[in-house]
This record gives structure tokens, sequence and C-alpha cells, in this order.
């Protein structure tokens, strides 16, 4: 034990003395996450719009009325085409409803008439998003005027709208997209930087040289590894507490249930992925090539199959066993358990069991493929 | 001069990590990104609980298809709903209560749609695709019973989808993903060329020999961007036009000009960071340490207006604002040259800014020269 600590005093010695290096350990994950943060809010709401009105009719008018909420901002009427579109290539506008001159006269003679929706393409996930809400609003105006002309006509309105929908989401009751994506990026920043580090670590001695110090001494690997990693859990934690208040503080996401419920978890994690950054400094020589080789096994899995961004239930074959492969994925449970669903500890622990399992795989593979010779 | 080049050039080509490094990002990275990085749900998982059982309700479930949806789960228990959100594994359930048929004659027959709020890219758009299917089943349903009633009015919605007309997810993200690559690529090359000399103490011996370092460094940087802009070209051509086969606007000899001006900018941070960093091992943190507030700025992955106001005012210092805007221009939205005039005139003055500041720090630091 005195030999492992002695190691750690020495990592924490070599940590300090390059500043860079602490400056890097807790800036890069800070602004990381800030910057995907804001970056992958997926809330379309404001979207500035303008219309078009050809008709300048009592009907067209309630129709622009229907467009303003939470998720249309109204920026004002336009005079003629060549304006929409200038704007909306400027992405000053997101969208503008055109109304046809023919448009109040269509729906009284009780005919067909179409109004155009002109959306800026320019982020595919928002231009859907607000073609749906254009979709829906326009839907609820046709109920509306069928069932108004079926009152006049002195029928029975319910045929004009058979059927309600009732929508409700779960464990995010307003669907910010922040209150799940958010949380979930803990888990990407507290992926990469531990490994990073790690691997770093253990490349920077083999690349000054001093390894061969280790290589000679008398200290088992176990030992030397186990101090050297030290240092970076510490790091880790401060991290972790920094983003708990980040995401609590800056993004004002609530936890629904008990910090004490995302500890265990998350404490398990980053040794898994220190241990990641074990394995990877044994296969590379250079700081560099540790680096890359890091980013790379560690943020295309984050990415593509941690269900961070694509539902792992929507994917299949090969990437849905990818995906429970790769650890992210059942941290991801745990953080969405506390963050949104408040599942009870039972709940949580056949993923804890997982990574659990995983660390020990890990770890001791880690410790068997570091050498003490080379060659 | 040509004997310097030629030294350079070799010393990149030489760097067998770099190289690599350089390949992969520019082209498997990039296929990657845009294979992706799905934000647009395809191939939705839902499950169906249909407690009334009837012919009605069974049609609505059949029109529930691929490629929006896959085919339904169908399940018989109630709290198998729960067990099913808990676990994260459906994104929708449609409840289909017992009279669903009965009500629906009558008028007034209810759904129940349940989302789960955690999967938060899938869940808007999922559940608005089953509000589409359920509509155009409802429409069905009116026009049925109303038949006998003539002219009903109806509004038709005729979306239009600029520049991207068909919302191509793989699009957007393969060339975000490709400027993303051009910015890293273009700090992290310079900055490891201008720093190797350092780091391998062959700095002293250039200082003391005749050679004009003034020259020496102008030859760097010409050599990174032959280099830089030849790995353009290539991923322009092969990865994103002919393997993602993106329908691209422009040329490439204004494409590349365009980013020939950007490397302007790049080249100025990869002097600073050349400076700051006292080791090759550090370009890489530094890099990422300016490169991520750079891209939040760069309106890339983030709308301006998803940004709180004091954030959106900084996105004019933001070299890599200029060249998605430029960028994204030319390419996507075909624009002319000519109209891209006014803003590579600004981007390029950003970059002398940079050049300059950067060059004034690399002589204060490196070359000690006072």
């Amino acid at each position: 034990m005195r030999k492992v600590l002695a190691i750690t005093a020495k990592e924490v010695r070599e940590i300090w003395r390059v500043r860079l290096f602490l400056v890097l350990a807790f800036f890069v994950p800070f602004t990381m996450f800030i910057v995907f943060g804001y970056g992958i809010s997926l809330d379309v709401e404001h979207m500035p719009f303008a219309y078009l009105d050809d008709d300048h009719s009592q009907l067209s008018a309630r129709l622009v009325e229907k467009f303003k909420g939470r998720y249309f901002e109204l920026q004002g009427e336009l005079s003629d085409p060549g304006e929409a579109d200038r704007l909306l290539s400027r992405g000053a506008l997101r969208a503008v409803l055109v109304i046809p001159s023919e448009f109040s006269r269509n729906i009284y003679r009780g005919g067909d008439t179409e109004v155009q929706f002109l959306i800026d393409g320019g982020y595919p996930y928002r231009a859907l998003t607000v073609k749906g809400y254009a979709q829906a609003i326009i839907a609820d105006f046709n109920r509306e005027l069928v069932t108004e002309r079926l009152e006049r006509a002195g029928l029975d309105p319910r045929p004009g709208r058979p059927i309600r929908v009732e929508t409700r989401y779960f464990f995010n009751e307003s669907l910010r997209s922040s209150y799940a994506l958010i949380p979930g990026l803990i888990a990407l920043v507290l992926l990469m930087n531990p490994a990073v580090l790690t691997a770093l670590a253990i490349t920077r001695e083999k690349e000054f040289g001093t390894i061969y110090n280790i290589y000679s001494s008398q200290i088992k690997r176990w030992e030397f590894l186990t101090g050297k990693i030290i240092p970076y859990l510490v790091i880790s934690a401060i991290n972790f507490l920094v983003i708990l208040l980040t995401v609590r503080l800056l993004f004002e996401i609530p936890m629904k249930g008990p910090l004490a419920n995302l500890i265990p978890g998350a404490f398990i994690y980053v040794l898994i992925n220190v241990s990641i950054g074990l394995l990877v400094s044994s296969v590379t020589r250079t700081m560099v090539s540790a680096q890359i080789v890091t980013i790379i096994v560690t943020v295309i899995p984050a990415f593509l199959y941690s269900g961070l961004l694509i539902p792992v239930a929507n994917l299949e074959g090969g990437a849905k066993v990818m995906a429970h492969l790769y650890p992210t994925m059942h941290f991801m449970k745990i953080i969405h358990g506390v963050y949104l669903k408040d599942l009870p500890l039972p709940d949580l622990l056949p993923q804890v069991l997982l990574l659990v399992l995983y660390f020990c795989l890990l770890f001791s593979v880690g410790i068997m493929a570091f050498r003490k010779r080379e060659g | 001069m040509w004997q310097l080049l030629r030294k350079e050039l070799l010393h990149i080509l030489r760097d067998r990590g770099l190289v690599i490094f350089i390949l992969y990002a520019f082209t498997l990275d990039i296929h990657l990104a845009a294979q992706g990085f799905k934000l647009i749900p395809e191939m939705v998982s839902i499950s169906v609980y249909d407690e009334d059982r009837s012919s009605r309700s069974r049609a609505l479930v059949e029109m529930i298809t691929s490629p929006a949806f896959r085919t339904p789960e169908l399940i018989d228990d109630r709290r198998e709903i729960d067990r099913l959100l808990n676990d994260s594994r459906t994104v929708l359930t449609l409840v289909i209560p017992s009279g669903f048929q009965r009500d629906l004659y009558r008028g007034g027959a209810s759904l129940q749609v349940l989302v789960d709020g955690t999967q938060s890219t899938a869940a808007y758009l999922s559940s608005a695709y089953l509000g589409s299917v359920i509509e155009r089943y409802a429409e069905g349903v009116s026009m049925q019973r109303l038949e006998m009633i003539r002219g009903l009015p109806r509004v038709g919605l005729e979306p239009r989808i600029f520049f991207n007309p068909l919302a191509r997810d793989d699009l957007f993200e393969g060339i975000n993903e490709f400027f993303m690559v051009v910015s890293l690529i273009g700090m992290i090359l310079p900055a490891a060329i201008l720093i190797r000399e350092k780091e391998y103490g062959t700095i002293e011996q250039i200082l003391i020999s005749p050679l004009s370092i003034r020259r020496l460094l102008l030859m760097k940087m010409v050599a990174s961007s032959i280099f830089l802009l030849a790995m353009i070209a290539f991923s322009y051509q092969f990865v994103l036009k002919l393997w993602l086969g993106f329908p691209l606007k422009g040329t490439i000899h204004e494409f590349l000009l365009i980013s020939l001006v950007y490397g302007t900018a790049t080249s100025g941070l990869a002097f600073i960071i050349a400076s700051v960093a006292r080791r090759f091992s550090q370009i890489g943190m530094l890099t990422i340490a300016i490169f991520a507030p750079m891209l939040l700025l760069s309106g890339g992955w983030v709308p301006p207006e998803a940004l709180p106001e004091w954030l959106r005012r900084l996105t004019v210092v933001s070299p890599m604002k200029y060249y998605m805007d430029l960028g994204i221009g030319l390419l996507i939205r075909g624009a002319g040259i000519g109209l891209l005039l006014p803003k590579m005139l600004r981007l390029l003055m950003l970059g002398s800014i940079l050049t300059a500041l950067g060059y004034l720090l690399y002589r204060r630091r490196v070359l000690r020269m006072e």
C-alpha cells in the first residue's frame, strides 16, 4: 500500500508541475460540457416566422393567429415573395406562411385550398419539426372549419372530429430535450476525460523513458497502475461535482431521484474508463497516438450507441448488439433513471452490477496487458 | 526555396501517425458522422396495446408501417406498458381503449399516445409521425361519414423545405463534420510543424544559420497549406461526392479558394498554439480547448437562435462561423462567389489579425527575438 501511495504522490507532483495539463484536465471537460449542452439542445421553440397574406380576410388573419405561441415567434408580415426568399437564405427567418388570394373565397365555397409553408432547410431536424408543428396547426384549423360548417348546417358536428388523441410524454412532461440530453452528456464527459488522462499518464513515462525505472524496480504491476490512476479518479470526481452543479445551476435541470442513486454508478463508470485508458496505453507508445486512439475508441461509440442521440430501441441487428456491449448505454440508463424516471435503487441495480463486471474485466485485462518487459 | 518546401513536405509525410490520423479524419470519420448522427428518427419502435380488438382498430394498426415505423409490437397486458417505458424499450406506445370502434361511429373516439420523454431526439418527431398517421385515418373516417354532405372546406398544407428539400440529415451532418475536420486539422497540422523544430532542438541550428527565419516559416505554412488543400480536394471529390453522394453546388475551385482564406485564420491560431504548448503532446489538448468554443459559436451544430443573447454576439469573432456560412452558402445554397465576397473579405481580415498576433507571440516565446 505504501508503494501505491508513493506512486500517487509522484503522479500528483508531476501533474501539479505541468500547469497546462492541470488546466486542461479541468477546463476541457467543462467547456465540452457547455458546448454540447447548448449545442445539442433540440427544443425547437420561438422559431422566427413571418407570413405573406394575399387574401387579407378575417379567415386568413385567424389562421395566422393560430401560428402564434410557444413554437413560432411572429416577426411580421412580408410584402413580396422575393423578401421571403431573401430572409430565409440569410437565416433571419426559419419559416414563412404564404396565404393565396383565393383563400377565404375557396373556404366559403366549401372547396379545397392550399397554403404554402416555406421552411429553411439549413437544420434538417428543425425543418422537419417545424413542418410537424405546421401540419398539426393546419389539421386543427381544418377541424374547426368543418365543425363550424356542420353546426351552421344544423347537423351533428361530432363526425367532423372523429378521434381525439391524448399524447402524454412520460418522465419529461413538458418535453424539454435538454432534460434528457444534458444529464446524458455527463456520461460522455466522464467517458472521454478519464480515459484520455490515464492513457497520457502511462505513455508519458514511456515517452520520457522514466518507465524503465518502473520496469527495473520491485513494484508490482497492479501497485504501479493503481497508484497511477488514483489522481485521475480524484480529478474525475471533482469534474463530476462541477458538472452536476452546472446541470443544476446553469442549465436549471432538476434531478427527480436522489443523488445517492447516481454516485455508485458514476464511480464505477469512471473506473471503467480509466481502465480503458490503461488498455490503450499498453498498445501505444507515444502520447499523441494514445490521445488519438482513446478519442476514437471512446467518442464514436458514445455518440452512436449510447442512446444519447439515437434511442437504442430504434437500433437494429449489429448496432443493437454494439450498444449493449459498450458500458455507456448502461450508465445512460442509470442517469435517466435518476434524473428523469426516479427509479428506486433495486431497478438500477442490474445496471450497476453490469458496470462492476465490466470494470473487473477491463482492469484485469489492463493489468495483464501492461508488461514490464518489452518486445 | 524549393529545397525548403520539399523538406517541409517530406517532414509532414514522414510523420506516419499524423498522416494516418489526417487520412482517417478526412475519410472514415466524415462518413461515420454522416451515417451515424441521425437526429431524425427512422424505423421508430412502437408498441400497441389494443383493448378494443375490433376491425377498425386493426385497420389503424395496419397503417403504422415502415419506413417511419417498425412493425408494431402488440402487448396484451396493461402492466407491460410501464415495464416497457421504465426500460426505454420502446419510444411510443399507442393505447386503443375498448369501445374505440363504437365511439368512432358516434364521433368522439379517443386514443392515447404514450411517449418516452427520455428519448428526447426521437420523442417529438416520432409522435408527430404517429399523429399524421392517425390524422389520415380520421380523415378517412370523416369522409365516409360525411360523404352525403357536399362542399366541406379543407385547407391543404404545401410545405417546401429550402436548400435541402428532403431534409437529409446525412447531408447536414456530413458537411458539418467536414468543416470541423478542416478546422481541426487546419490548426493541428501547422502547429505540429511549428513545434517540431522546437522539440527536436533544430530551431537553434536554424537561428544561427544564414537562412531567413521568415522565409522558413513561410515555407512551413505553404507546405501545410498545400497538404491541407490537397486533402480537402480529395475529401470533397471522393468522400463527399462519390462515397456519400452529396448533391453539392459550386465548383471545387471556389471551395478551395474559400478554404485558403480560412487557412489564414487557422494558421494564425496554430501559431498561438505552438507558442503556448511546450511539447508536441500538448497540441492536441490545446487545440480541443480552442476548438470547442469556436464550434459552439460557429452556427454549425447550434443555430444562433438557440444561444443566449450574449453568446450570440460573440459569434463575430469565431472564424469558423464565417467559414461555415461561406461553405454552406456555396455548397448547399448555391450562392455565387460574387455574393460571398464581402464575407470572404471579413474572414480574410480576421485571419490576418490572428496570423499577425500569432506570429508576434511565436517570435517572442519560441524564437526569443526581441
